[in-house]
């Protein structure tokens, strides 16, 4: 049985059994809930269309990449990458090449190459990425999926600072700009203006039973307890406040990996994802990448050495993807314009580090270079026979990783990938 | 055909479930032969056995294939039009459905021998044949199916009957809806920031809905209104998003001007050139130009001005600040009440764009060709361009803001991108999945050409505009006239301001002023079970806006029109449902009933202002509330309650999190600390509405701390309490308090208010109790949703 059909039969059902499938599957918090222990996943997105040549796909060749070229290409194991050290625009300690980072994680990177996103578009490339379904709004991004899956009574489970952040009406999304912030939320409970604890309490009981008799519009009802589950899970706050650190870093997104560190370290978060702009290289593509490929690598050194600090480094995931690549070619002013074959770094606990999987190759009959290869989907191995990576096999490996394929909103938001097609071994 | 005939029309029947697809899902992108061959046979029935080829027509190849996937390009303007079939919109044509029906079945009866007399009515949209479109509906599909039954019934072929049951309720089946008198204090907080008076109170209940129509009307004269309608635009315009700070924002080659203030020698300096005064005269005019677009909204709505100026306004709205900038302030002076007063504005007409070497911008009347936002420097500034990108993401903008369009959105059913790139020379002229998109893009992207990146106006420009690209023009409908070329935007703003998206578009952001509700668009998953139902939920909001956009249309763009029309409408006034227990298809449509949606926090503020009388400068100890003009800047942490800074956050957070809950609590507890105390004490009259008209801060009589409690739960929650809910909420009382003694005997306590609520004495802790209800009501999902 495929796996479309077992969607069908449970809408089906749900509908014959006048399950709302529609109506949040959430529950208000549970104050001082067990912390949530991992795995957490991290997701960097690189908004508006990474240069996959100038990191884990490279080429060299002429008019492809002006400031490298074949014989400069680094292989380090099983990875081969782009050249960056002497690169670097504006180097500083909020920067890292290619090289130191190949060099520190590659044991652990999962590299997937020639991935395709079919279209080229910010806006349904955005979505695909992150949710793993193209052409459907409904979905929820990864992040949202796996948080409200894990541990939905988690006060911060599903965090964003940006991005295509779907939730699918599943979860609330948690935007915390700044730790500072976080401090001064932490406290509401234990400043002079607040009633006692025992009164609050009361306060909040009163306010459940107004949650809990819910309303006959479904709309309502999702808001109500969305509503109360925000007001109650915004007592565990404070349990976040001992893992933010004295001193912000400058990095924009190192700020971000700080408070989604502090959401994984006090339990109280499944997933974040975390962004990083200007990407977006249509004029002088060399230099913008070189400017931020290396601070986004530094943001994942960052976070991950900030994880070890934490003691949480055995459970950390990450996930580094941009929602596609750039032409194999640049236009007039240097720059390159949007091109529907991407990839994407992972590591973790579990995943097989120094590997590669999917390529990219110059396809003579169309005359491009940077076409997405087909591969084996049991061997991984490529296969002219085989099939194209696309977002939904990720993500389906990414479900199958985190222990929530067969959960009820994984059902629900079926990707529809055939048991024929999954990539078992992926992740 | 009439509109009420398509609504009885769209609930006479449903689609069926579809059979199963045999395929995976996911298809290479690479089409071969063996593709175009025709699905097997299908289950196309309908609520009866065959229905015709109208009423099939009507209730789903209309809804569910031509409207939401094809009239985005087949529509009469549309990049499309050229090939004979160009649909109508309810907007234009009355009886559109009746002369689209002719034009749809012309295709279904137009044969290609070439492909076993298959209809091009299926034929084109699946790609088999050329279609400018490219592939846009997938081959065996349920789009494709339900054009396959259509085409069955105009051929006259039998079809099975059967099917299961249709859905014939009508879409409101069930739903029941706001008194008069709730509907009137719902839409004043929302739209003047105020509660209703008495006198409008007494004229609702004496003239039921008509006379809401009739209290709203007056109500929209009012500032707060005015103010409500340019944050809700600011939201929409996002201009105030922009990166440049002050007079940066303006660009040196065109005004030399800019940075007047810190200019010894500008001969019209602000009040005293102390150097202490910059920084807020910076201040002052960094804002005063961020405020432009809103302060045009303002003109317009104050004035009862049409909303087409949003894009046709002949001028710029200029306080005397900016007008410094502009280098006009010489010959405006004299329109101003105070010169020195930086957010007093006047529309005027601007000189003509100059360079630094004395160029003019080319002029038919001698000054620039104002056309609304698009010609202002906050719009071009936002919404940037490069030299590769040719004004495609303000082309992108511009549909968006204005036409209700993503146009990125139309590309999804592209699949193989990379290789269609390769394929073309030029793809976006030459390949089909390219052109649909680029025949609709490019022409109005030329048309900003002699605007630079960031706004800069090119006055004599080194290069001709691109070859390798659609020519300027609007859409596909016509090319720019070279003598129009040195007003194109206003030529543009004369064609978009008379579209029936314009129109709709308006509506749809009134719709989002009015509730907070964002944009549905129409599902794009045709494979989704419920996909017909969800289909029905978003045209039921968009009749409810259509029906707006007519108001709009008919009272010569007076947007409170359309406001008035979407207050009385059915999805405003849903207030329950009470029907049959609801499966997944009804539970669907309802999602799209109930607006309830969080107050943002400027609402929230101006709701605090109404009921308890606080005014917005007492509630500085908020700072995540309190929204600072138009400055994104890191200090704005009122986006920790789900506000935007226009820049990185465009869109407000609608489901609440435990950071805004946070908030929700530390507010809700301040605003008890500070109001609780003193208005018991105080007693009766001491605030704008009394809080507390049957006790004070010793009672503890049950029946007067009964009747206070009714008294706070319609004062705040807007609705009167039942018995029951009293009894809850005095049983609330007494736990507290019961708590709260004991505690103080216990020593655990003391025998005062907390010393953040002024400490004064509560031995019997009625005071702490009431401010614990107090709480409770602020924290109410009645109280905190719209």
């Amino acid at each position: 049985m495929t796996r479309r059909l077992k969607r069908r039969q449970f809408l089906k059902l749900a509908a014959t059994a006048g399950v709302a499938v529609s109506a949040p599957l959430v529950f208000p918090s549970r104050v001082g809930a067990e912390p949530y222990e991992g795995p957490c996943f991290a997701i960097f997105n690189a908004q508006g269309g990474w240069d996959t040549t100038m990191l884990c796909d490279p080429r060299g060749a002429t008019d492809l990449n002006d400031h490298y070229d074949p014989s400069q290409i680094i292989t380090r194991g099983a990875h081969r990458f782009a050249p960056t050290a002497g690169h670097v625009i504006e180097p500083s300690a909020d920067t890292m090449t290619n090289e130191d980072f190949f060099a520190k994680y590659g044991s652990e990177l999962l590299v997937i190459n020639g991935i395709d996103t079919s279209v080229n578009n910010h806006t349904p490339c955005e979505r695909y990425t992150a949710t793993g379904k193209l052409n459907s709004t409904e979905f929820p991004t990864f992040a949202a999926l796996v948080g409200a899956a894990k541990a939905p009574d988690a006060a911060l489970s599903f965090m964003t600072f940006g991005g295509y952040s779907g939730t699918g009406n599943i979860i609330a999304a948690t935007r915390v700009p700044y730790a500072n912030s976080l401090r001064r939320l932490g406290d509401v409970d234990v400043r002079d203006n607040a009633p006692s604890a025992e009164a609050e309490a009361m306060i909040s009981e009163a306010l459940g039973e107004v949650a809990r008799a819910g309303h006959s519009l479904p709309k309502l009802a999702r808001a109500r307890s969305f509503l109360y589950a925000a007001q109650t899970g915004a007592q565990d706050l404070s349990r976040a406040v001992p893992f933010i650190p004295d001193r912000a870093p400058e990095d924009n997104m190192k700020k971000q990996a700080d408070i989604a560190l502090a959401g994984f370290a006090s339990g109280l978060a499944v997933s974040a994802n975390l962004e990083m702009g200007r990407f977006d290289s249509h004029d002088s593509n060399d230099s913008d990448q070189l400017r931020f490929l290396p601070r986004l690598l530094s943001a994942v050194d960052y976070f991950l050495e900030r994880a070890e600090e934490l003691g949480i480094r055995d459970r950390v995931v990450v996930v580094v993807q941009s929602e596609m690549g750039r032409t194999p070619w640049y236009n007039d002013t240097r720059g390159k314009d949007h091109w529907s074959v991407n990839s994407q770094l992972i590591l973790g606990p579990g995943i097989t580090g120094n590997r590669v999987v999917g390529a990219t190759r110059y396809d003579e009959e169309a005359g491009n270079d940077l076409a997405p290869e087909t591969i084996n989907p049991i061997t991984l191995a490529l296969d002219p026979r085989g099939i194209r990576i696309r977002p939904e096999h990720i993500h389906d490996a990414l479900r199958r990783y985190a222990g929530i394929a067969s959960h009820p909103l994984s059902e629900r938001f079926d990707l529809e990938v055939s048991e024929e097609e999954q990539l078992a071994g992926l992740i | 055909m009439s509109l009420a005939l398509v609504s009885s029309l769209a609930c006479d029947g449903w689609i069926a479930d579809p059979p199963l697809a045999d395929d995976g899902g996911t298809t290479d992108t690479r089409r071969d032969e063996d593709d175009t061959e025709p699905p097997p046979p299908i289950d196309v029935g309908g609520p009866d056995d065959c229905s015709t080829p109208e009423a099939y027509f009507t209730s789903r190849l209309w809804p569910q294939v031509l409207e939401a996937r094809c009239i985005r390009c087949h529509r009469s303007g549309g990049e499309a039009e050229e090939d004979a079939f160009a649909l109508r919109t309810e907007l234009e044509d009355d009886d559109f459905l009746a002369t689209n029906f002719a034009t749809v079945q012309r295709l279904a009866q137009e044969k290609l021998p070439s492909h076993d007399d298959r209809a091009l009515l299926e034929l084109k949209p699946t790609g088999t044949v050329m279609h400018g479109g490219g592939t846009a509906i997938s081959s065996g599909g349920l789009l494709h199916r339900l054009i396959l039954g259509f085409i069955q019934r105009v051929d006259g072929e039998p079809c099975d009957p059967d099917v299961e049951p249709p859905v014939d309720v009508p879409f409101f089946d069930g739903v029941t809806y706001a008194s008069p008198a709730r509907v009137l204090r719902k839409a004043s907080l929302a739209l003047a920031g105020r509660l209703p008076t008495t006198a409008e109170q007494d004229a609702v209940s004496a003239g039921g809905f008509e006379a809401v129509g009739t209290q709203l009307d007056a109500m929209m004269s009012e500032e707060g209104f005015v103010e409500r309608v340019q944050e809700g635009f600011s939201d929409v315009l996002l201009t105030e998003g922009y990166t440049a700070s002050t007079g940066e924002l303006l660009a040196y080659e065109n005004f030399p001007d800019r940075n007047w203030l810190y200019d010894e020698a500008y001969p019209y300096p602000v009040v005293s050139r102390d150097p202490s005064n910059i920084y807020r005269v910076g201040h002052d005019y960094n804002n005063a130009l961020r405020r432009e677009p809103r302060e045009l909204v303002a003109y317009i709505v104050r004035g009862d001005r049409p909303i087409t100026e949003l894009l046709t306004a002949n001028y710029a709205m200029v306080s005397p600040y900016t007008a410094r900038g502009y280098g006009v302030f010489a010959e405006l002076q004299d329109s101003f009440t105070d010169t020195n007063d930086p957010y007093e504005y006047i529309p005027t007409r601007l000189p003509p764009r100059r360079n630094r070497h004395g160029d003019v911008q080319e002029s038919a009347d001698g000054r620039y060709p104002h056309a609304g936002v698009l010609t202002t420097p906050q719009w071009l500034s936002r919404f940037q361009t490069t030299t590769t990108n040719r004004n495609r993401a303000r082309t992108r903008t511009f549909y968006r803001q204005f036409f209700g369009v993503d146009l990125l959105a139309l590309s999804q059913a592209v699949t193989d991108a990379a290789d269609v790139t390769a394929r073309f020379a030029n793809p976006t002229m030459e390949a089909p999945d390219c052109v649909g998109c680029h025949r609709i893009m490019d022409p109005i992207a030329g048309l900003f050409q002699r605007y630079a990146a960031a706004g800069e106006f090119i006055v004599t420009p080194e290069e001709p505009w691109h070859t390798d690209m659609f020519p300027p023009g609007f859409e596909s409908d016509e090319e720019l006239p070279a003598e129009e070329s040195w007003r194109s935007l206003q030529w543009l703003a004369e064609r978009a301001s008379g579209d029936p998206r314009f129109a709709s578009t308006m509506a749809e952001h009134a719709f989002y002023i009015l509730t907070q509700s964002p944009r549905i668009e129409p599902p794009i998953d045709e494979d989704d079970p419920l996909y017909a139902r969800r289909l029905r939920a978003s045209a039921a909001r968009r009749d409810v806006i259509n029906d707006a956009a007519r108001e709009l249309i008919a009272n010569d763009f007076n947007i409170k029109a359309a406001f008035r029309s979407l207050v009385l409408s059915q999805l405003y006034r849903a207030e329950a449902y009470v029907g049959p227990e609801p499966d997944a298809g009804r539970s669907v449509e309802l999602e799209a009933i109930g607006l309830w949606t969080l107050l943002t926090p400027e609402q929230l503020m101006r709701k605090f202002n109404a009921i308890f009388g606080f005014t917005m400068g007492s509630l500085d100890p908020f700072p995540y509330l309190t929204s600072s003009l138009a400055s994104p800047t890191p200090e704005n942490h009122y986006r920790l309650y789900g506000g935007i800074d226009r820049l990185e956050v465009t869109l407000r957070a609608a489901t609440p999190n435990a950071a805004m809950g946070a908030v929700m609590r530390d507010v809700a507890n301040q605003l008890s600390c500070e109001l609780v105390p003193v208005a018991l004490r105080e007693g009766p009259g001491a605030r704008v509405h009394e809080l507390f008209p049957f006790v004070d801060e010793n009672t503890t009589d049950e029946f007067a701390i009964r009747q206070n409690i009714a008294s706070l739960h319609a004062l705040i929650l807007g609705r009167s309490a039942s018995e029951l809910e009293v009894s809850r909420l005095w049983r609330l009382f007494q736990e507290v308090r019961a708590d709260g003694v004991a505690q103080i005997a216990a020593g655990s306590q003391r025998d005062r208010l907390n010393y953040a609520c002024g400490s004064h004495p509560d031995p019997e802790y009625v005071g702490r109790a009431w401010q614990a209800l107090f709480v409770y009501f602020v924290r109410h999902p009645e109280f905190l949703l719209q």
